[in-house]
């Protein structure tokens, strides 16, 4: 199961899909869309402990992270 | 069924000198535990319990996350020394990303001296292992641009005068006289080529 891992203040939130379930992918994409449109940084998991910034949606990606937008402090 | 804990050895004693909050006086109240082969904050022992009993705080889960998505490399030198390294995409500069979520960031130079000290992180996520995390990937991934928005302090908090004549020097004196410099040179060829 492909998992979309959420950064938020409960830690993480966590949204698995199937990637043969269309329904499911288009949820995801859908889900994909809106928090980049906010900000968010996409992530994908590509081997222990790599990682690529993504800029469109990936049905066949089997992690991907999304964090809030980088603030200075 | 409880699963198996570490050996515990704990003992209390006060720190003359955190190595996670170097910032703050010798002889401060920084109580450190040795738990194992570990040297952890006291206000974190709260996490360590809770990750063997399976409780569900936003530093729990921050961790667990962070720990899957570690190189090996890095694992073994957090679980070690609660900290890990990583290269920068751009400049292949060593950071050194503390467990914490502000000014943890500490850019090292060859022989691992801490030449500057940088604080960003995710807007609303104060979980420490989510906050290292995004640190990690953003220096891999987007150094510079990570960089540009973070913030800088000096590295020894004691000499913020030295640092910042050094910083002045570095980042306006210096590209003001290139400027100058390239300036009068481009002015002395179209002069020569216009044979004035």
């Amino acid at each position: 199961m492909a998992q979309q891992i959420v950064m938020d203040h409960t830690g993480d939130t966590r949204h698995e899909f199937d990637a043969g379930d269309a329904a499911a992918v288009a949820a995801a994409e859908a889900r994909f869309k809106e928090l980049t449109g906010l900000g968010f940084t996409a992530a994908e998991r590509t081997g222990p402990g790599q990682a690529k910034i993504v800029r469109a949606f990936n049905p066949a990606a089997e992690e991907t992270l999304f964090m809030p937008r980088l603030q200075g402090g | 069924m409880l699963p198996a804990l570490m050996p515990l050895e704990p003992f209390l004693r006060a720190d003359r000198q955190s190595p996670y909050f170097p910032e703050m006086p010798p002889g401060d109240h920084q109580i450190t535990v040795h738990w194992g082969n570990r040297v952890v904050d006291f206000r974190d022992l709260v996490v360590l319990p809770s990750l063997f009993y399976g409780l569900d705080n936003a530093d729990v889960k921050a961790e667990k996350l962070l720990r899957e998505w570690l190189s090996p490399a890095q694992l073994a030198q957090f679980d070690r020394e609660m900290r890990f390294d990583v290269i920068g995409c751009d400049t292949g500069r060593r950071y050194r990303i503390n467990y914490g979520a502000a000014v943890n960031v500490d850019q090292l130079d060859r022989r691992s001296r801490v030449v500057r000290r940088w604080c960003f992180s995710p807007q609303g996520v104060s979980a420490r292992g989510d906050v290292m995390l995004a640190q990690k990937i953003m220096l891999e991934t987007r150094e510079r641009w990570a960089l540009r928005k973070a913030f800088h302090y000096p590295p020894d908090p004691d000499a913020p005068a030295g640092y910042i004549l050094k910083s002045f020097l570095r980042e306006v004196v210096l590209p003001a006289v290139l400027g100058c410099v390239t300036g009068a040179v481009i002015v002395a060829s179209l002069v020569a080529w216009l044979g004035l």
